[in-house]
């Protein structure tokens, strides 16, 4: 199996269910597009350095490349993740009303898929909860050094939005807010308020999973209704 | 690192420099067809594979059927299609919580397995992030590094461009002694500075010998077990010599 050529990899997973594939042939499967022989031991070995198929597809160049991977294979593979993630996020039609937390969460786990920096983005909503804008706001951490509150504030005061979510990834961790997600969050609430934008919430995003900041604090935006925190699937009354 | 020239080589340095930020949905695809189809323009078939699903989605959705009918789709597509859809569906669902670096113990343990296949004298420089997850592990001289040809943009380029918090370096001594001389020492303390300046923290320089590792920052030398993280290099010489 170790000299299959790639072309006979292939061959031998044509007409596979790739739902029942293993993560090792799925990941030589992706290299026999990329290199001509050795696919499944360069599968073995990367999911044996890097642990998780997210892992090797996380990797940066420099590593990839001390694991024997080419810059042609390396690209791809760093490639994947970010690839699927546009993928996700075209499959939102512009017109979506964001008017629940569960949309607005599902939008950004799309639009952080594959990201392996820590990125805060605004988005910007009219009063019928339809998209103005989703611009990236910062690369690196939620703290004051990092965000221009001037900048931000601008930018929604001049694109005449009535609602502002805040959102930013823990690539490779748990959506976890940490203490300063929490005061910052406070503090721009407060400041969003100041020109008449309800900032409805500040989620932070780790893979399919986000959390809520304002929802666990006594801080929820005032003009959101009950219903925005409802999660389809899930009992209406929330304690 | 080969020289890439042309269309394709300048949407891969676009990709390389900002991922897909100022890609449309057609060139994204464009750029992933260049593996199903090496010697080709790309291009025209992203753009009809996109009409036809409708989106960058859809197009990565079509099944074997509808790619059969398209003109010049190589026969590999829906396998590699299929591929990319359920690799990142399972990759993007995964539980994953990055192994961080904030204790000794871990720190050194990585600084060994980075080093394990060297064997002449190099220096890399370990990037984190605030949490302490590694961002990346660039290689930075080769050679005795308190030479001068090891200058302060070696780390500070490296270590901003991947947008660190947090450094440690980590050199090898082919001599198998694991100690610094003074000189090494102050090499350290001056990239320590240039590194503050930038707004990183060098924490530590682990230098690895053989089985050892020797701890600048703390001076603790290859008996060390410590748990506790690394003392920052600004506070002055630790070395026992």
């Amino acid at each position: 199996m170790n000299d299959l050529s790639s072309r006979d990899l292939r061959a031998t997973l044509l007409g596979e269910d790739p739902t029942r594939l293993s993560d090792e042939d799925l990941l030589a499967g992706l290299l026999s597009f990329s290199v001509n022989t050795g696919a499944v031991p360069l599968a073995r070995k990367l999911l044996s350095a890097c642990g998780t198929l997210s892992g090797v597809l996380s990797s940066d160049g420099e590593t990839l490349r001390r694991l024997g991977v080419s810059d042609h294979t390396a690209c791809l593979l760093q490639m994947l993740l970010p690839a699927y993630g546009r993928a996700l996020l075209s499959e939102i039609p512009c017109d979506t009303v964001f008017d629940s937390v569960a949309k607005i969460g599902d939008y950004f786990t799309r639009l952080f898929c594959g990201v392996t920096v820590e990125k805060v983005h605004l988005m910007l909503l009219r009063e019928n909860y339809t998209l103005l804008s989703c611009k990236l706001v910062a690369v690196g951490s939620v703290n004051s050094a990092n965000l221009n509150l001037r900048s931000l504030l601008e930018t929604a005061l001049f694109a005449d939005a009535k609602y502002a979510v805040l959102a930013h990834n823990h690539p490779g961790g748990a959506p976890q807010p940490s203490a300063s997600d929490i005061a910052t969050t406070v503090n721009l609430k407060n400041a969003f308020e100041s020109v008449g934008v309800g900032l409805l919430e500040h989620l932070v995003v780790a893979g399919k999973r986000f959390v809520p900041i304002l929802l666990s604090s006594d801080d929820v935006c005032r003009e959101v209704p009950d219903a925005f925190y409802h999660f389809p699937g899930e009992l209406a009354d929330r304690p | 690192m080969a020289v890439h020239t042309g269309h394709r080589g300048r949407l891969k340095q676009k990709f390389l420099s900002d991922s897909f930020t100022h890609f449309a949905d057609h060139e994204i695809l464009e750029a992933l067809l260049f593996y199903i189809r090496p010697y080709r323009d790309t291009n025209p078939l992203a753009h009809v594979l996109i009409d036809t699903g409708g989106s960058l989605s859809g197009a990565l959705a079509l099944d074997a059927a509808h790619l059969r009918e398209i003109p010049e789709c190589p026969v590999t597509a829906p396998l590699f299609f299929s591929l990319i859809r359920e690799i990142g569906r399972r990759a993007h669902g995964e539980e994953t919580v990055a192994p961080t670096y904030g204790n000794y113990t871990a720190l050194r343990d990585l600084a060994k397995r980075l080093t394990a296949d060297i064997s002449d004298d190099r220096t890399l420089l370990l990037l984190f992030d605030n949490h302490y997850r590694l961002l990346g592990s660039p290689e930075v001289y080769r050679g005795y590094y308190a030479s001068s040809a090891f200058r302060t943009q070696d780390v500070v380029a490296p270590a901003l461009r991947a947008r660190a918090s947090v450094a440690v370096l980590v050199s090898t001594h082919a001599s198998r002694i694991a100690r610094p001389d003074p000189y090494e020492i102050a090499a350290t303390r001056h990239m320590a500075s240039a590194l503050r300046l930038a707004g990183v923290t060098l924490t530590d320089h682990l230098i690895l010998a053989g089985t050892q590792c020797y701890s600048v920052a703390t001076g603790n030398g290859p008996l060390l077990a410590s748990e506790a993280p690394a003392a920052k290099l600004s506070e002055g010489d630790k070395s026992h010599e």
